[in-house]
């Protein structure tokens, strides 16, 4: 039977792991099936945490070459392997952009911006879903994004961030309430 | 008539002294900011749901490769 449809790629069948192996035996360009595979919801992942559509596609390259580098590292599923990577660099980028707002105020130089949020506002338009999650602190923003962007099971939550299914209940519980503040403070 | 206003006085101070002691949550919320409540919490969630569809740009996974290096890992 012909049919116009495109074949398909990606052999979903392929295991990870098998994929894994053929790259560390010397096939570098079978690694394009692991970016393939995971780059949206890893894309959507720091889209959420960063607001940018830029600085979420520089950490997915960093993560995806880190993760090509160290390859011969993975133990057990590479996708929470990888997930782990682009989470720590979303992190990393914002603690690193806190820091240098603070380092300015701390050597009175002006910067430019009032705060890291202005500064993003300042290059890209955003909109109101991610001016509302970059009003919580990044643990919060982590958990809400996680539950209700991804959603991830709590105990999948947990596996992933190292911690228990309580603290992610009250991260998730803390963030609509921080949510619906902010809603309040907007209308008041 | 002075038992009346009386009476009337203590329904109010009871009210008032009811209306102090249930929690701010508790408290009945005016028409137009539940709705502005519902109009907000029903935007956030379209958008929520927009971004549970978006896709990683096109080409991203070209860029990668190419920003990756070509010795092999073996």
């Amino acid at each position: 039977v012909s049919t116009s449809e495109p074949e398909l790629l990606v052999d979903q069948d392929d295991t990870d792991q098998r994929i894994i192996q053929r790259v560390l035996a010397g096939d570098r360009d079978e690694f394009t099936v692991l970016i393939t595979r995971y780059s949206d919801p890893l894309y959507r992942h720091a889209l959420c945490m960063t607001g940018s559509p830029d600085v979420a596609e520089d950490i997915l390259q960093l993560s995806f070459i880190k993760a090509y580098q160290h390859l011969a590292e993975v133990r057990g599923r590479f996708d929470a392997w990888v997930f782990r990577i682009v989470a720590n660099g979303c992190k990393d980028w914002l603690k690193n952009i806190r820091r240098s707002h603070l380092s300015y105020d701390e050597d009175d130089q002006p910067s430019g911006y009032a705060t890291p949020d202005e500064e993003l506002d300042r290059t890209e338009l955003r909109s109101d879903l991610d001016v509302a999650l970059s009003s919580l602190p990044a643990s919060l923003r982590e958990a809400f994004v996680m539950k209700h962007v991804e959603g991830r099971s709590y105990e999948e939550m947990a596996d992933l961030l190292g911690t228990t299914v309580g603290a992610l209940k009250m991260r998730v519980h803390r963030a609509r309430e921080a949510l619906q503040a902010l809603l309040e403070e907007k209308y008041a | 008539m002075r038992d009346d206003v009386r009476s009337a006085r203590s329904v109010e101070q009871a009210r008032h002294t009811a209306e102090g002691e249930r929690p701010a949550s508790d408290r009945e919320v005016p028409i137009d900011g539940m709705q502005r409540d519902v109009a907000f919490w029903r935007s956030f969630e379209e958008q929520l749901s927009a971004r549970r569809r978006t896709r990683a740009p096109a080409g991203l996974e070209a860029r990668i490769m190419a920003a990756i290096p070509m010795e092999p890992l073996g």
